[in-house]
């Protein structure tokens, strides 16, 4: 049964109050037949409330991303953890198959350097990362790779454009597919 | 940070939207000279003094920061970011608030995050041009929202910057200050005091039931009601448009 629209509203409106970031779109979620309705009072209230000042985490993201920077590679830097340190946390947190590591590790490196879309990151790994990197991962999923504005001489023509990248991941009616796949192919919904 | 060359000509903002309250510094930076005298026409003005429609304007801002008191400070806080060249705060601060109301405007849709992310780089593209503007920065952010959605729902592209020569909108309302629309105040305005007053804590301040209720000194089932009244203001804020 969807939630009360009103009480959701009003969490969801404390909460950015507070300087937090609440997910609108799992408010909407919930709010089954009410979505309309609950979407309206969040456009407006964002319109018209002021904006709570940002954390650093935040502002660090931000930093990176205009940098051109992968800001969850920053915020790794910056918590001084190496790539191998969050790999072991991820397997530890997630219970998955410790012979998987390099598996596991590849896909982590796509996702840091930002050639992993985000969106199709099973929530559970964002989870624990956030508790890895003692951080609110929103404000770093936020920060989408800028569009590469490369100079003509830089720019990958003809055959430079075939180039397969390195690693090889398992599309979706892949048999060998597992649930690492689908932990960072299929937002876990595999 | 931008390139030096563009920062002799950024942020030259309307002077007159930068005043403050008086008695009161902003940051906790009293001994700044620099941020005391962006305050000061506002001072000047409470005090009585200046006249003509520069003063009038300062005087008009002098409400805003009695009646609207936290609008007042976020825009205080995005002038200095501005003054100080500070855009990676400026555009974390308005991020979530760019994300959200795409992701509600686009109904949950997936392409909200990719508005969301023309939306800022518009912001950005602005920025770096050295565009000025005489409305606080935070309405620029809503308007450039509003646009890129328009844009994404009647099949344009959203990831060019925007033309030249645009310009915000008109935002003053009939008094010269900033339409309601912008102001959570303005939009509980017609509801009874205490009503209000759990309102504003509520959704300006974060504060848990609880916390309202001993705040108030009034008890939390009270605060229930307040909240319920508030939110029927609300509803029939959106029915009008």
């Amino acid at each position: 049964m969807a939630d009360d629209v009103y009480g959701l509203f009003d969490d969801y409106a404390a909460r950015f109050a507070r300087g937090e970031r609440p997910d609108a779109r799992a408010y909407l979620a919930r709010a089954g037949d009410g979505a309309e309705e609950l979407a309206a009072l969040i456009d407006r209230y964002l319109e018209a409330a002021p904006a709570p000042a940002p954390g650093e985490d935040a502002r660090a993201a931000a930093a990176s991303w205009l940098e051109g920077e992968p800001p969850l590679l920053a915020l790794r830097t910056r918590r001084g953890l190496r790539v191998d340190a969050v790999v072991d946390a991820l397997i530890g947190t997630l219970g998955l198959d410790v012979g998987k590591r390099t598996k596991v590790k590849r896909y982590y490196q796509r996702l840091e350097t930002g050639l992993l879309e985000p969106r199709r990151v099973d929530q559970r790994v964002f989870d624990a990362l956030a508790e890895t990197l003692r951080a609110s991962l929103a404000d770093v999923r936020a920060w989408r790779p800028r569009p590469i504005e490369a100079e003509p001489a830089y720019r990958l023509e003809g055959d430079a454009m075939m180039i397969p990248s390195a690693p090889v991941f398992a599309d979706a009616d892949d048999p060998e597919r597992d649930e690492i796949d689908v932990l960072f192919l299929d937002g876990g919904n595999g | 940070m931008l390139p030096p060359e563009l920062g002799g000509k950024l942020f030259q903002r309307d002077q007159s939207l930068d005043g403050g309250r008086t008695g009161e510094p902003f940051f906790g930076q009293d001994d700044d000279a620099e941020v005391l005298e962006l305050f000061q026409p506002v001072h000047q003005a409470k005090n009585g003094r200046g006249a003509g429609p520069e003063a009038d304007s300062v005087r008009a801002m002098a409400e805003v920061a009695d009646s609207h008191p936290m609008a007042y400070e976020s825009d205080a806080e995005d002038t200095q970011f501005l003054r100080d060249q500070d855009i990676a705060s400026l555009l974390a601060k308005y991020e979530p608030v760019i994300t959200g109301r795409c992701v509600a405007k686009l109904r949950g849709s997936l392409d909200a995050e990719d508005v969301a992310q023309n939306v800022i780089l518009r912001l950005l593209g602005e920025l770096q041009r050295g565009k000025t503007y005489r409305v606080p920065y935070r309405v620029v952010v809503h308007q450039v929202i509003g646009w890129t959605i328009k844009d994404h729902f009647e099949g344009r592209p959203t990831d060019l910057p925007l033309p030249d020569d645009w310009e915000p909108a008109d935002v003053e309302d009939e008094a010269g200050g900033i339409v309601s629309r912008y102001y959570l105040e303005d939009l509980i305005a017609g509801l009874p005091d205490q009503t209000r007053s759990v309102m504003k804590l509520r959704y300006l301040r974060g504060l848990e039931h609880e916390q309202i209720a001993e705040e108030l000194g009034i008890t939390r089932n009270n605060v229930d009601q307040r909240l319920h009244q508030g939110h029927k203001a609300l509803r029939e804020t959106l029915a009008h448009g």
